[in-house]
């Protein structure tokens, strides 16, 4: 693999553009100056994890920078903010109940998803994709949380979360919800259970909370000021670290519906408002991220009849107190059956017909096929990921 | 032809090699180094840069010339800052080094980037060789980091 004697091949590099460079390499690349080593993070925290996993074996202190968590954190800013770093991680159902993870660089470079050999066990029929926050993806088994792990699938490290002891002091639990989230000021992420009671008139409704830190590698009961009810099994989005849900708490004996989300630092749940756009029959809503806000994507068939489907994206304010519609795109240029998710750069993935998937791009009106083989349909779920070398204590290398 | 002469402050830069260039004023502030020297009017009328020299700074007065024009879109800008990192990269180490002398954090950013893209599907071996680096791994220590990641070697570019 390697090609010594460099002399004989000087030249030789037709076709390629970086070849010319390779010629000068060794004596002109860095001239005679001492390339100095802020500058070489500065490079080199532009690279692909991939990329970087390699160039561990360059020198030892390229290996001892890779590890460093502060080039672990810069290197995952800058692709964050690079706009050509923008990926959806897709699960879907294999018609023989196989978990398919896959990743779809949204880039119009490679729109094919990647299938990734991911850590869960196969035993769980049902797997969520739980979220995904700073390269890290949580996957969960519903309805009742008796598997978590958390898993980089760019370093392909993974670790299985032992789960809390769950002796509840009464009632029966109905569903456990999961939420990943991050606290930049510890620099720490959490995973947060709800235990849902299952309500039994007269009795209230009753839930119980649980986070787990990754730093201290440890579950911890939290107290919950306002019990609340959740239908779904996981968070409906993560919004720069902060996981949301859309809710419901007694009041005066009737259920209203409340915006959920939890503050990682002082770990408590807080309650935003609740998106209060008309909802027509045959209007539908999702909550994503979109650009480090909360959005929600409400989606209903244009009155035009045929012309197919219109997307109203509604936008929560920083202080979480109200709803504006930003803008509306649409219609969707093909037969959408439902919206899944969007990307970093606002690309909407939707499920078509017979379970195809799609891309679709508001800017240019185009639509890419991102279709996953046999793959059921309406079992797919996204979300919009982020590579990073973010890993954690206890992880293990997926395959060894 | 009447030329409206309105004061165009004019600042003129000495290269490493003696070289002088007088630029606008406007368009040489861009460098935050350039421009902490003439707030500290420590610079008189010729301002000495002894780290960079004429052939890197034509270059540079050219993207700084492109990057003060208010009246270029963003698409367009971003069409001229990649045409611009199309060089050599050992062009790019010098502009690298210059940028980061005259504190120009855009330009610093865009080849840096280059210099990423250039080097993502390379071998360590590549790398070595380009970056100036001593192997000071053993064999065996080296043949086990490798085997951690192996396929992290798939799909790399021959060299």
């Amino acid at each position: 693999m390697t090609n010594r004697g460099r002399g004989k091949r000087k030249g030789e590099g037709k076709g390629k553009g970086n070849m010319s460079e390779t010629k000068s390499s060794s004596s002109a690349a860095m001239s005679s100056c001492n390339f100095p080593q802020d500058l070489i993070v500065q490079i080199l925290s532009r690279l692909p994890v991939k990329s970087l996993l390699r160039f561990k074996s360059v020198s030892k202190p390229w290996l001892v920078l890779i590890k460093n968590p502060k080039f672990i954190s810069l290197h995952l800013n800058h692709t964050d903010m690079n706009p050509k770093n923008d990926a959806v991680i897709i699960h879907g159902l294999s018609l023989w109940y196989d978990h398919i993870m896959s990743l779809c660089n949204v880039n119009p470079i490679d729109n094919k998803p990647i299938n990734l050999d991911h850590p869960f066990p196969e035993i769980f029929l049902q797997m969520d994709l739980v979220g995904s926050c700073n390269g890290l993806v949580c996957l969960g088994c519903p309805p009742l949380g008796q598997m978590i792990v958390l898993w980089n699938p760019s370093t392909r490290m993974y670790k299985t979360i032992r789960l809390p002891s769950t002796k509840m002091d009464q009632g029966e639990v109905d569903k456990v919800s999961l939420g990943l989230g991050f606290d930049p000021v510890e620099n720490d992420h959490k995973i947060v259970r709800i235990m849902c009671m299952r309500p039994k008139m007269p009795k209230k409704i009753q839930v119980k909370v649980q986070v787990y830190s990754v730093n201290r590698d440890s579950w911890k009961r939290i107290q919950v000021e306002t019990p609340f009810y959740l239908f779904q099994t996981r968070c409906n989005a993560i919004v720069k670290g902060i996981p949301y849900w859309t809710a419901f708490i007694e009041s005066e004996s009737k259920f209203l519906e409340v915006l959920l989300f939890f503050d990682t630092q002082n770990e408590v749940f807080l309650q935003g408002a609740v998106p209060n756009f008309p909802m027509g029959e045959g209007t539908n809503a999702r909550l994503v991220e979109l650009k480090d806000g909360l959005a929600s994507l409400v989606y209903y068939l244009s009155e035009e009849s045929n012309k197919g489907v219109c997307v109203d994206v509604w936008v929560l304010d920083d202080c979480k107190k109200s709803w504006s519609k930003k803008f509306s795109v649409g219609p969707i240029p093909f037969k959408v059956e439902r919206l899944i998710q969007c990307s970093k750069n606002g690309e909407i993935v939707a499920e078509g017909t017979k379970g195809k998937l799609f891309l679709y791009d508001p800017k240019t009106n185009g639509i890419k096929n991102i279709s996953i083989d046999e793959v059921q349909a309406h079992s797919y779920e996204a979300f919009s990921y982020t590579e990073s070398l973010v890993s954690i204590k206890g992880m293990k290398q997926l395959g060894l | 032809m009447a030329t409206t002469t309105t004061e165009t402050k004019m600042l003129t830069l000495c290269t490493s090699d003696k070289q002088q260039f007088q630029i606008e004023e406007t368009i040489a502030l861009q460098a935050v180094t350039i421009r902490n020297m003439v707030e500290d009017e420590c610079a008189s009328n010729v301002i000495p840069l002894p780290n960079v020299n004429s052939k890197i700074m034509i270059q540079i007065i050219e993207y700084l010339k492109k990057h003060v024009d208010s009246s270029v879109s963003k698409e367009d800008m971003e069409k001229f800052d990649s045409a611009f990192v199309e060089k050599k990269l050992s062009e790019i180490f010098d502009i690298i080094l210059a940028a980061n002398y005259l504190n120009i954090k855009n330009l610093l950013d865009i080849c840096c980037q280059r210099v990423a893209d250039v080097m993502k599907n390379k071998s360590p071996e590549w790398v070595r060789r380009t970056f100036n680096i001593v192997n000071d791994f053993t064999a065996e220590e080296e043949a086990k980091i490798r085997k951690e990641h192996e396929w992290a070697f798939e799909g790399v570019d021959e060299d």
